[in-house]
């Protein structure tokens, strides 16, 4: 090698080629993964993060934000966050955050009420959270419509919406003794609870919804009675006595009852939130049962006392309507006092019975029923229900034998007509009496009587020709038995007599000299013990003899106590 | 030695006087008994007449003892230690009665027995004496009695009140009087007997 070659060929030297390009790219692949996973965590995060939910309070008593839980069938399911007052400081606002997977539970018509223990007249409730803190339950909608703001209710929903039942609205004049919760029976089974009431908006009455769990809901029909029934229905009347009450819970409590009528047919069941009326008690309930009403008049010529107005009228005991009015009715021209009683007949109830089933769908006309029915004699009269009471009621039956009459559609209200009760029963009774005196066989009887005297005369003619003289033959031979049995009898006594009686006779010998040594042995024992005998004579000696001694020493004792010094020196003579 | 010797014997001669003092005699007690005084009376035949028992008497405790009771001034009452009654009171007065009443009713079958077995007398006496006391110179006798009718049971009651003066003999004197007056209600009592048996027979 040379110098000169010592010096490089500058232009034999390659550029140096910059690859810095390709390293500024490979650094900034970091901060784009950083960014990567930023991105992903926040996206993550924010999907992960459940729906925040603001629900409204009165009050927000017992909610902490932080620590209530938001529980849905006692599972929890959020958490409040923050709990602020509202803008208007009318409501409490309460922002909740729920758990991701529960956020399909959030629909438009999901309720939240606070859960704290609560004391009402039927129920305690929610006495856990007296220790754990009150929380906030949730029942789930079954809308598909979800919603993130909700209004918070007061207390707890008394029907879950998930249970299965319908919902009814009743309508009343007053709420009574009801309240929330207030039980529905169904002959006497509790099937239901009031759910909620408000005032009508005219205010002219009250509206009950009433919630009927399955499966008690399908007897829910479109024509079904519901009545109050709270505390004890008591009434006199010409029924009788009578209590009615659905349970003691409904007697604390109050309740409402239905019944659907079967006189009326089945009917469809109603569709839920139909609307029914409310009544007072199940009486008057009933009484509305009968769509159909028709007033008549029955113009009595006897005394009515003892009938009241609601007193029923009768059908071979059947109510089929009752007494609305009594009057009276002074007649100056025939010289008559009369009494109208006007009753309401229920010609559904008539019909109902009646076996000629009308022509299908419309009934028969009542009118012309009844028609039939008073010329077969069909009359209203007054009798005597209750004897405690002296209550009456007015009883239609047939009196076949009645006066012809008819009903005069020709007045307003018609007028049925009537029987006077006992005189006519009476005669009707006598009547019966003489008809059956007429129906007697007499001629038969006398054929009868004939033909029994016959006979006995047949009789007589056969006992003329029996052979008497066989017969006392027979009875002479049996005579003469008896005779020779009395005979062997004679004997037997005299047998008696001669054989036995000897023996009897000693046997008593001996018994009277048995008697004899015992009234001997009797006689000394009393000469022993009676009063002269010597030993009561010693006895009583001997007695007389230890009295003395006893008065002696009596004596002795006496004088040593006034003179002891007399033992040693003897006795002194008196002064 | 010889001191000692009598010393003992003075010693025992001590005690045997004061020993013989001790049984020094008692005075002489008289003894008194009461005497039926009553005159038999000739009314009824002897044969006629009732059997009578004294059945029962009772006395004031006072004077139911040995010893003569004499009332003294005032209240008080003498017990005389050395005059005293041959026979209880309890026995003598009955004994007495009965012997007075057979004198007076003529009958001799007057008897003091007071067992009820004797019952076939025709009267049993009861006798309830109140008073039967000495004052010095006169005795009292109170008698209750009562003749029950052994058969009928009916009965008759009456009261003997008899005052003796006792004069001045002394006790006996006393004594006699009591005898007196016991022959006083007996004569009452045979009185009322023989009335009584009249009416029955």
């Amino acid at each position: 090698m040379n110098e000169t070659s010592q010096l490089p060929d500058l232009s034999q030297i390659p550029d140096a080629i910059s690859e810095r390009g390709r390293f500024s790219q490979l650094v900034w692949i970091i901060p784009v993964i950083t960014m990567i996973i930023v991105a992903s965590l926040a996206v993550k995060s924010c999907l992960d993060r459940g729906p925040v939910i603001t629900i409204t309070f009165k009050s927000g008593e017992g909610i902490e934000a932080g620590q209530t839980k938001i529980k849905y069938k006692n599972v929890q399911i959020g958490e409040v966050k923050a709990v602020t007052i509202a803008k208007d400081r009318s409501q409490v606002l309460v922002t909740a955050e729920i758990f991701k997977d529960a956020g399909w539970l959030l629909m438009e018509d999901t309720r939240f009420w606070v859960v704290r223990a609560r004391i009402s007249r039927n129920s305690i409730s929610g006495l856990g959270t007296l220790m754990e803190g009150s929380y906030i339950g949730a029942d789930a909608g079954i809308s598909r419509q979800s919603q993130y703001e909700f209004k918070g209710m007061e207390g707890p929903p008394v029907i879950a919406i998930d249970e299965p039942g319908r919902q009814f609205v009743l309508h009343a004049l007053a709420i009574g003794s009801l309240d929330i919760t207030s039980p529905i029976f169904y002959r006497g089974i509790q099937v239901g609870e009031v759910i909620s009431y408000e005032l009508d908006k005219d205010g002219r009455g009250v509206s009950l919804k009433v919630f009927i769990r399955d499966p008690y809901d399908q007897h829910v029909k479109a024509n079904t009675l519901f009545w109050h029934a709270s505390g004890i229905d008591f009434t006199i009347d010409a029924n009788g006595v009578k209590v009615n009450t659905e349970s003691m819970v409904s007697i604390l409590l109050g309740g409402i009852s239905f019944l659907s009528p079967e006189s009326l047919g089945n009917s469809q069941p109603a569709r839920p939130n139909s609307t029914f009326t409310l009544f007072a008690n199940k009486d008057e309930a009933m009484k509305r049962l009968n769509a159909v009403v028709e007033t008549y008049n029955l113009v009595f010529m006897e005394s009515v006392r003892g009938l009241l107005t609601g007193a029923p009228v009768d059908l071979r005991g059947v109510t089929v309507g009752e007494v609305t009015r009594i009057s009276l009715d002074l007649d100056p021209r025939n010289n008559q006092i009369s009494t109208p009683v006007e009753v309401q007949l229920y010609p559904e109830r008539l019909w109902a019975f009646y076996r000629g089933k009308p022509q299908r769908g419309k009934p028969m006309d009542s009118r012309q029923l009844l028609n039939t029915l008073v010329k077969h004699g069909l009359r209203a009269n007054l009798r005597n229900g209750n004897l405690l009471t002296g209550q009456r009621y007015v009883a239609l039956d047939l009196f076949p034998k009645a006066m012809p009459s008819k009903i005069d559609w020709s007045k307003n209200p018609p007028e049925f007509p009537t029987i006077t009760s006992s005189m006519e029963q009476f005669q009707t009774t006598l009547m019966k009496i003489v008809q059956k005196i007429e129906k007697l066989p007499l001629e038969e009887l006398t054929d009868d009587a004939r033909q029994t005297i016959r006979t006995l005369e047949t009789t007589l003619q056969k006992i003329e020709k029996l052979p008497m003289e066989e017969l006392a033959g027979d009875v002479r031979q049996t005579i003469r038995t008896l005779d020779i049995t009395l005979q062997k009898i004679e004997k037997l006594i005299k047998n008696v007599d001669t054989a036995i009686i000897p023996e009897v006779h000693s046997t008593l010998e001996d018994a009277r000299k048995t008697l004899d040594d015992v009234r001997k042995i009797l006689g000394d024992a009393k000469k022993t013990l009676s009063h002269d005998a010597p030993l009561q004579q010693d006895l009583h000696e001997t007695l007389r003899e230890l009295s003395r001694a006893a008065q002696s020493l009596r004596v002795l004792g006496d004088y040593l106590e006034r003179h002891p010094e007399s033992l040693i020196r003897g006795k002194e003579d008196d002064r | 030695m010889k001191t000692r010797y009598w010393l003992i014997t003075l010693t025992l001669i001590c005690g045997l006087v004061v020993v013989l003092a001790g049984c020094s005699r008692s005075p002489r007690a008289s003894f008194y008994v009461l005497e039926p005084t009553a005159k038999a009376g000739d009314h009824l035949p002897a044969q006629n007449a009732p059997t009578v028992r004294v059945a029962a008497i009772t006395l004031p405790e006072m004077v139911d003892r040995p010893q003569l009771v004499v009332r003294g001034e005032g209240s008080r009452v003498n017990i005389l230690e050395m005059h005293r009654w041959a026979e209880p009171l309890k026995r003598g007065i009955p004994r007495l009665l009965a012997e007075n009443l057979s004198r007076l009713l003529g009958s001799n079958q007057v008897s003091t027995y007071s067992r009820s077995a004797v019952s076939e007398a025709d009267y049993r006496i009861f006798v309830d004496v109140l008073r039967f006391e000495a004052a010095a110179d006169s005795v009292t006798v109170d008698i209750l009695w009562t003749i029950r009718r052994t058969a009928q049971g009916s009965q008759k009651t009456g009261r003997s009140q008899v005052n003796e003066p006792g004069g001045s003999g002394g006790y006996e004197a006393l004594v006699s009087a009591y005898s007196r007056a016991l022959a006083a209600a007996s004569n009452d009592i045979a009185r009322a007997i023989q009335a009584e048996w009249a009416v029955q027979r």
